[in-house]
C-alpha cells in the first residue's frame, strides 16, 4: 500500500511537471521574439529602447509590433516592455542592434554587457549605427509595402552588402573582443533610411568604443583590403580621374578587386613616430570599361594598370589620413606594433602616437580578365 | 494394457486397433489418428507385425527388421504413452516384455513462404516452418556438412516440446554452446507457445528494453549466423528461431547488405542506421526541446513559418507530439489485427484525420505532422521488430525528458541509454561490440560493410576458435 | 570486487585519464591563466604538461615495480594495517570531495548556460543519474563509455578549424612577454588541469595488461597537454588577453561565436556534445571513490551503502553557496590532489624499495 502511495505521488509530480511546465521552460509561441533592437539617447540622458516583434495571429492585421520604453538599464527596459506586450519578451533571437549616431558617439560598450553576460542572448547580433533615430526608422519600416518584415529585410541587405565588402562584418562578439583589446578599433555597419527603404551607407568607425567617423561603401571596400580580408569589392574610376585629356563622353572603368594580399612592416625608433610600410597585391577583373584603352594590347593594359595603381594608392593614402584624423585604427596597426615591437609600444601611448605615424603604401594590381569584350 | 487404456480415456483422437497374433493372442495398436500417415501405418507397420509369429515378436533382431525407418522398443507404460503422443504408433502385446513403437508421423505443415515481416529483394524467399524436423531439414539442406550439429532437449512439462540448439562444430565456441544448453535444459515451464518464453527464461537482463537475442524466420539469416560462429535455437511449434550471441548492430543488418556490392550495401546500412536510430529517436525530442526551451536555436526563416502554424495551437509541444505519437501507435497496433481490406481503408482514413483535419482544427501544427510522419517512416526501417519496438519506447522516454529538461534532458537520456547498452550482454558477450569494447576487426561489418575481400575474419563476439573464415 | 566487472585494458585506462583531465579543465583554464600570464598561457600549459608527463612516468614506473597492486593495497602493506587504512580513508575522502566538487561545478555550468531557475538539487540528481547507473556496474562499463566522448573532442577540434577566420595570431605575440618568473608561478595554476593522473594508482590492480600501462599513461598525459595547448592558444588568439580574464566559462563563449548559414547559432549543440565529456570527467572520480570505498569496506557491493554514498556526494556538492565558493572548493581539491600525488609517490617508492630489499635478502 505504501509503495502504491509513493508511486502515485511520483506520478502526480511528473504529470504536474509536464502540464505546468518546468522552471526554465520557454514555450515558443508564448514568447515575444525581439528581432531588432533600437537604442538612442533621450533628452534627459536616458536610453530609449525600441523593439520590433513579429506578430503571427491571423486575426490581427499588423505583422509587426513595435514597442518602446525609456530607462537606464537594458534589462529594466525589457522588463518594462513585458508589462505592455501580451507575450513574454525574450531577446535570444535579436538579429540587429541599431544605435543612433549620437549614442554611438558617446560610447556603446556598456549597453552590450547584457548580451555578453547571458548565454541565451546572441553573441552574433549585428551592430549597426543609423544616421538618425532608430525609433523613427522602426516606425517607418512598418509602412514599407514592398519589403519583408524588418528583421528579415535588414538581415538580407546586410548579408548581401557584406558579401561585396560594402559594410563590415561586425557582430557583438568581434566588437566586444576588439573593444577590450585596446589596440584594434572596432567598426560597425552604417545605414540611413527614408520612407522607401533602408540604405547601407558604409561603415561607422570607432575610436575605442566611441564612434569617431564614417566612410562610404566604396571606401569600406578599400578598408577591407587594408585589413587583409580576402573579400571582393568594386572599385569605380571616373574617366576624368584617369586621363585629363580624355573626351567628355567617356565614362570610366569599374573593376572588381579580389585576392588582396597584404604585408605590413613597421619600423619603430625611440622618440619618433613609427613608419609603417604597407604592400598590397590586388587582382582585378574589369567589369565595365568606357575609356580609350585597348585591353588586348599589352602596353595599353600595362598603362591602364599603372594609372589604376596610382589612383588606388591615392585613395588608400586618403583613407589612412582620415583614419589618423579621427583616431580610429580598425586595421590594427597598434596590434602589429604591440606584437612585433613590444618594447616601443610599451614606451608610448598609442593613441597619441597614431596620428603622427608615417604611412607608405605600395599597391600592385594585376588585371586578370576583362570578360567577353576587349 | 489396462493402465494404458486408463491413461488414454477421453481422447477421441486416439485409435485402438485390436489384432490377434497367430490368430489367437490379443494385441493392440495405439496411435493418434490425425498425426499418423495411415498408408505407411497399414503397409509397413501393421501388415508385417500381424504376419509375425509370437516367437518372431519375442526376438528383438526380427522385430528390428521390420521395414520402417524408426523402430523403438519401450519398456514402461509412461514411455509408451509418451511415444503415442509424439506421433508414433505403438504395438502393445502382453506376452512380450516390450512394446514396439514406430514413428510414422505426418504433420500438417504449410508450404515454404517468405515471412511477411522480413522481406528482402535479392535473396531467397523461404521461411522456417512450425515443425522442428522440417526446420532442421531446411538447415541441413543449406549446410551440407557434418560439422552442423544439433543438441536437442525436451521441454515443457505438459507440452513436451523439443528444442534444438544448432551450431557448427569447430567454429562455435564450445563453452558458449554448453552454457546455453545447460541454461535451456533447466527451464521449467508447463509449455511454450512461442519462442519468447525461452528467450525470457534464459535472458540475463530481463528488465532491459533491448532485445538480447535476434529473432528471425529466415533460414538464410540463420545460416549466415551459424557460419559466423553464432548459435541458433529452434523450437518445435514455431517458425521463429533465436540467434545468440548478437550485438546491438546486428539488429540493423539484412541480407541485402551482403548480396549487393559493398558501396551499395554500406549505403543501405547507413540509411537504416541513420533513419532507424537518429531520426526515429532524436527528431521528436529535439523538436520538443527546441520549441520548449531553446527558441533561439530555430533558424530565422523557419521561425516565422513555425510561429504562424503554432499560434493557433493551444497545447504545449509535448502534448501535441504525444497526441500524434499515441495515435500513430494505435493505428500500428490496429493494422496488425485488421484484415487487409479494412486495413487499407483505415490507413487512408487515419492519414486524412491526422493530416488535414487536425491542423485545421488547431490541435497540432504543420511541422509536427511532418516530424511525426518522418519518425514513423524511419522507425519502420529497422529490420528487426524487437529492436523497432525498443526504439519506439525509447523515443517516448526521450520526448518526456526533453520536455522537462530541454536538450540536456536528451543528453542525459542518451548517456543513460548508451551506458545501459554497454552494460548489457548477450549470452555473456558484450552487447555493444565493436564500438565498446572497441574492436577494429568487428568494425569492418558494423555501420558500413567493407568488401568481402576485407572480411576475412569472423566477428569477435562469437569467441570463435577459428578466427579466419574459410581456412 | 570481482575482477570481471572492473577489468580494463591499459588503453582504456589511458582514455579514462585523458577524459578525466580535459573534461572540466579545458573550460576555465584559459581564463585562469590569462589572469596570471596574459597571452602566454599556452607556454605555461606546455611546461606543466612536460612536468605532468614526468610525474606520470614516475608513477607508472613505480607502479610497475609494485607487482600489480593498487595504491590502496600498497598503503596497507607499507604502513601497516591501521595507518594504511587511515591513509586509504584519506584517499577516499579526497576522491569523494573531488567528485562532489566536480558535480557542483557541473551544476554551476548548467545554470549559467541553460537552467537559471531549476532547483540545484533536482539538477544534481537527474543529471548525475547516468553516472550513478554506470558506476554501479563497475569500472569496465564506466571506462567503455569513454570512447564515445572522443566524438565530443572531434566536434570541438572541427569547430576550432571552422573558426580559423576569427583567430588572430598577433594576440599570442610577443611570445614570452610575461617573463620566466610569472610563468613558473603559473605552473601551479595549470597543474590543476592535469589532476587526474593519479587515478592510475588507484586502479592499477584492475588493469589486465599492466606492462603497457606506463606507456599508455604517458601518452594520455601527452594528449591532454596537446589538447589544453590547443584550447588555450585558440581562446587567447580569439579573445585576446584583456577579454579572457573577465569570462567565467571561456570554452562555451568560444562556441557562441560561429555563425552558420541557416542555423545561425550552433553553441547549443556543441555545448550539449561537450557535456558528455564533462559528465565523463566527473564519473571518473565517482568511480574512483566508490571503488576505494569498496576496497576499504571489503564487502560485496550493497545497494544501501550505494544510496548513502550518492546522498553524501550530493550533500557535499551542495555545500558551496555560490560560484565563487564552488571555485574555492575546486582549488582546495586541486591542492589536495597535489598532496595526494606526492603521498602516492612516497608510498610507492617505499614499497619499491621494500620489495627490492626483500628480493635482495632472498637472493642473499
Amino acid at each position: 500500500m505504501k509503495k502504491v502511495k509513493i508511486l502515485s505521488l511520483c506520478f502526480l509530480c511528473f504529470v504536474h511537471l509536464l502540464i505546468s511546465g518546468c522552471w526554465d521552460q520557454k514555450i515558443f509561441e508564448e514568447i515575444g521574439l525581439a528581432l531588432v533592437l533600437g537604442l538612442e539617447h533621450t533628452e534627459n540622458g536616458e536610453i530609449l529602447y525600441t523593439m520590433t516583434m513579429p506578430v503571427f495571429a491571423e486575426d490581427i492585421e499588423e505583422t509587426m509590433e513595435i514597442l518602446s520604453t525609456t530607462s537606464d538599464l537594458l534589462r529594466q527596459s525589457r522588463d518594462q516592455i513585458r508589462n505592455t506586450s501580451g507575450k513574454r519578451v525574450e531577446g535570444g533571437k535579436i538579429q540587429h542592434i541599431v544605435f543612433s549616431k549620437e549614442l554611438a558617439e558617446k560610447g556603446i560598450d556598456k549597453t552590450l554587457d547584457v548580451f555578453v553576460r547571458s548565454s541565451e542572448n546572441p553573441f552574433l547580433a549585428n551592430i549597426i549605427v543609423v544616421d538618425g533615430s532608430p525609433f523613427e526608422m522602426l516606425k517607418m519600416s512598418k509602412d514599407y509595402k514592398d519589403k519583408p518584415r524588418l528583421g528579415v529585410y535588414m538581415a538580407n541587405i546586410i548579408r548581401h552588402a557584406r558579401a561585396n565588402a560594402a559594410t563590415p562584418e561586425s557582430r557583438i562578439y568581434n566588437f566586444t573582443i576588439l573593444q577590450y583589446s585596446e589596440t584594434i578599433d572596432p567598426v560597425a555597419s552604417y545605414i540611413s533610411f527614408d520612407d522607401t527603404g533602408i540604405t547601407i551607407e558604409g561603415s561607422a568607425l570607432f575610436n575605442g568604443n566611441k564612434m569617431a567617423g564614417n566612410i562610404d561603401f566604396e571606401k569600406t571596400g578599400l578598408l577591407h583590403a587594408l585589413m587583409g580580408e580576402k573579400i571582393q569589392f568594386g572599385y569605380y574610376i571616373k574617366a576624368k580621374d584617369i586621363e585629363e585629356s580624355v573626351s567628355s563622353d567617356k565614362r570610366g572603368v569599374s573593376i572588381l578587386l579580389y585576392r588582396a594580399k597584404r604585408k605590413i612592416e613597421a619600423s619603430c625608433a625611440d622618440g619618433t613616430a613609427p613608419e609603417i610600410h604597407i604592400s598590397l597585391d590586388l587582382t582585378g577583373i574589369i567589369d565595365e570599361i568606357d575609356l580609350d584603352y585597348r585591353l588586348d594590347e599589352p602596353d595599353d593594359k600595362k598603362n591602364l594598370e599603372e594609372k589604376i595603381t596610382m589612383l588606388l594608392r591615392r585613395d588608400f593614402m586618403n583613407l589612412l589620413k582620415y583614419l589618423q584624423e579621427i583616431g580610429s585604427d580598425p586595421v590594427g596597426f597598434g596590434e602589429i606594433i604591440r606584437a612585433k615591437h613590444n618594447e616601443y609600444f610599451k614606451s608610448v601611448s598609442w593613441k597619441t602616437v597614431y596620428p603622427k605615424v608615417k604611412f607608405d603604401i605600395d599597391v600592385k594590381i594585376n588585371i586578370e580578365f576583362y570578360g567577353a569584350l576587349y | 494394457m489396462l493402465l494404458i487404456q486408463e491413461k488414454l480415456k477421453n481422447c477421441p483422437d486416439l485409435k485402438q486397433k485390436n489384432v490377434f497374433i497367430e490368430e489367437k493372442h490379443e494385441a493392440w495398436f495405439f496411435y493418434i489418428y490425425q498425426n499418423i500417415d495411415n498408408d505407411l501405418l497399414q503397409r509397413d507397420f501393421i501388415s508385417p507385425i500381424i504376419n509375425m509369429t509370437y516367437k518372431q515378436l519375442s526376438d528383438i533382431k526380427t522385430v528390428k527388421n521390420i521395414p520402417n525407418g524408426s523402430i523403438k522398443l519401450v519398456y514402461t507404460t509412461d514411455e509408451a504413452v509418451k511415444e503415442i503422443f509424439s506421433g508414433s504408433a505403438v504395438f502393445v502385446f502382453e506376452l512380450i516384455q516390450y512394446a514396439i513403437s514406430c514413428k510414422i508421423d505426418k504433420v500438417e505443415k504449410r508450404a515454404l513462404e517468405e515471412p511477411s515481416t522480413e522481406k528482402n529483394i535479392r535473396g531467397p524467399h523461404e521461411g522456417f516452418l512450425e515443425v522442428l524436423e522440417a526446420n532442421i531439414g531446411i538447415l541441413r539442406r543449406k549446410i551440407r556438412s557434418d560439422a552442423l550439429k544439433f543438441k536437442t532437449v525436451t521441454l515443457g512439462k505438459i507440452t513436451n516440446q523439443t528444442v534444438a540448439i544448432a551450431y557448427i562444430e569447430g567454429i562455435a565456441n564450445k563453452d558458449l554452446v554448453e552454457g546455453l544448453y545447460d541454461k535451456i535444459s533447466s527451464i521449467k515451464l508447463d509449455g511454450m507457445p512461442a519462442i519468447g518464453f525461452i528467450e525470457q527464461s534464459i535472458i540475463t537482463h530481463p528488465h532491459s528494453l533491448f532485445p538480447q537475442f535476434l529473432n528471425t524466420e529466415r533460414p538464410d539469416r540463420a545460416v549466415a549466423a551459424l557460419l559466423e560462429g553464432r548459435i541458433v535455437i529452434l523450437m518445435d511449434g514455431t517458425p521463429v528461431v533465436l540467434i545468440a550471441p548478437v550485438t546491438f548492430i546486428s539488429f540493423f543488418h539484412t541480407l541485402d547488405d551482403y548480396s549487393n556490392p559493398w558501396i551499395l550495401g554500406s549505403f543501405l546500412r547507413a540509411v537504416r542506421i541513420l533513419g532507424g536510430i537518429f531520426i526515429a529517436v532524436f527528431m521528436p525530442a529535439l523538436y520538443i526541446a527546441i520549441t520548449s526551451f531553446h527558441y533561439y536555436a530555430i533558424p530565422l526563416e523557419l521561425l516565422l513559418n513555425l510561429a504562424k502554424s503554432r499560434v493557433e495551437v493551444p497545447l504545449p509541444p509535448i502534448f501535441e507530439i504525444l497526441i500524434l505519437e499515441i495515435t500513430v501507435e494505435l493505428i500500428r497496433e490496429a493494422a496488425i489485427r485488421l484484415p487487409t481490406y479494412i486495413g487499407t481503408a483505415v490507413s487512408v482514413f487515419a492519414g486524412l484525420i491526422i493530416g488535414q483535419a487536425a491542423v485545421e482544427a488547431g490541435i497540432v501544427s504543420n511541422l509536427v505532422i511532418v516530424i511525426v510522419a518522418a519518425t514513423a517512416t524511419a522507425s519502420y526501417v529497422v529490420p528487426s521488430t524487437d529492436m523497432a519496438l525498443s526504439i519506439r519506447i525509447i523515443r517516448f522516454i526521450f520526448m518526456l525528458s526533453a520536455s522537462i529538461f530541454g536538450i540536456i534532458g536528451i543528453v542525459v537520456c542518451t548517456t543513460f541509454t548508451i551506458g545501459h547498452i554497454i552494460a548489457l550482454d548477450s549470452l555473456g558477450q558484450p552487447y555493444f561490440t565493436p564500438f565498446s569494447p572497441f574492436s577494429l576487426r568487428g568494425l569492418k561489418d558494423s555501420f558500413v560493410r567493407l568488401p568481402l575481400k576485407k572480411q576475412k575474419t569472423r566477428p569477435p563476439e562469437t569467441k570463435t576458435g577459428k578466427k579466419v573464415r574459410s581456412e | 570486487m570481482d575482477g570481471g566487472a572492473n577489468a580494463i585494458t591499459s588503453k582504456q585506462m589511458a582514455l579514462y585519464t585523458f577524459v578525466c583531465q580535459t573534461g572540466i579543465g579545458s573550460i576555465v583554464l584559459p581564463t585562469a591563466l590569462a589572469k596570471e600570464v596574459g597571452h602566454d598561457g599556452w607556454i605555461s600549459v606546455i611546461a606543466t604538461g612536460v612536468l605532468s608527463i614526468a610525474i606520470a612516468a614516475l608513477l607508472g614506473m613505480l607502479l610497475k615495480k609494485s607487482s600489480g597492486k593498487g595504491i590502496l593495497d600498497i598503503n596497507k602493506e607499507v604502513y601497516g594495517k591501521v595507518i594504511g587504512t587511515a591513509f586509504n580513508i584519506l584517499i577516499f575522502i579526497y576522491l569523494l570531495v573531488t567528485a562532489s566538487a566536480g558535480a557542483g561545478i557541473f551544476v554551476v555550468f548548467l545554470r549559467i548556460s541553460f537552467f537559471r531557475l531549476t532547483p540545484q538539487l533536482i539538477m544534481s540528481l537527474i543529471f548525475m543519474l547516468p553516472s550513478f547507473y554506470m558506476v554501479w556496474y563497475g569500472l569496465k562499463t564506466t571506462a567503455r563509455f569513454k570512447i564515445f566522448t572522443l566524438f565530443s573532442y572531434v566536434v570541438v577540434l572541427v569547430y576550432i578549424i571552422l573558426i580559423y577566420k576569427d583567430i588572430r595570431p598577433t594576440f599570442l605575440m610577443p611570445v614570452g612577454e610575461a617573463g620566466i618568473v610569472p610563468l613558473l608561478y603559473s605552473i601551479k595554476t595549470s597543474y590543476f588541469a592535469y589532476i587526474g593522473l593519479e587515478l592510475i594508482a588507484v586502479f592499477y590492480a584492475e588493469i589486465t595488461d599492466n606492462e603497457k600501462a606506463l606507456r599508455w599513461h604517458v601518452f594520455a598525459n601527452f594528449f591532454s597537454m596537446l589538447f589544453f595547448t590547443i584550447v588555450t592558444a585558440v581562446c587567447t588568439a580569439v579573445f585576446g588577453e584583456k577579454f579572457l580574464p573577465v569570462q567565467s566559462i571561456t570554452l562555451f563563449n568560444l562556441f557562441r561565436i560561429y555563425n552558420v548559414d541557416v542555423l545561425e547559432r550552433i553553441d547549443l549543440f556543441i555545448i550539449a556534445f561537450w557535456f558528455f565529456a564533462i559528465s565523463c570527467s566527473i564519473r571518473a572520480y565517482i568511480m574512483a571513490s566508490w571503488y576505494s570505498l569498496n576496497k576499504i569496506c571489503k564487502k560485496k557491493k550493497s545497494t544501501f551503502i550505494y544510496m548513502i554514498f550518492i546522498a553524501l556526494l550530493i550533500v557535499i556538492s551542495r555545500i558551496p553557496g555560490d560560484i565563487n565558493e564552488s571555485y574555492l572548493l575546486l582549488d582546495i581539491v586541486n591542492y589536495s590532489g597535489m598532496g595526494i600525488t606526492v603521498l602516492f609517490i612516497i608510498s610507492l617508492f617505499i614499497s619499491a624499495v621494500k620489495t627490492k630489499g626483500g628480493k635482495r635478502y632472498e637472493k642473499g
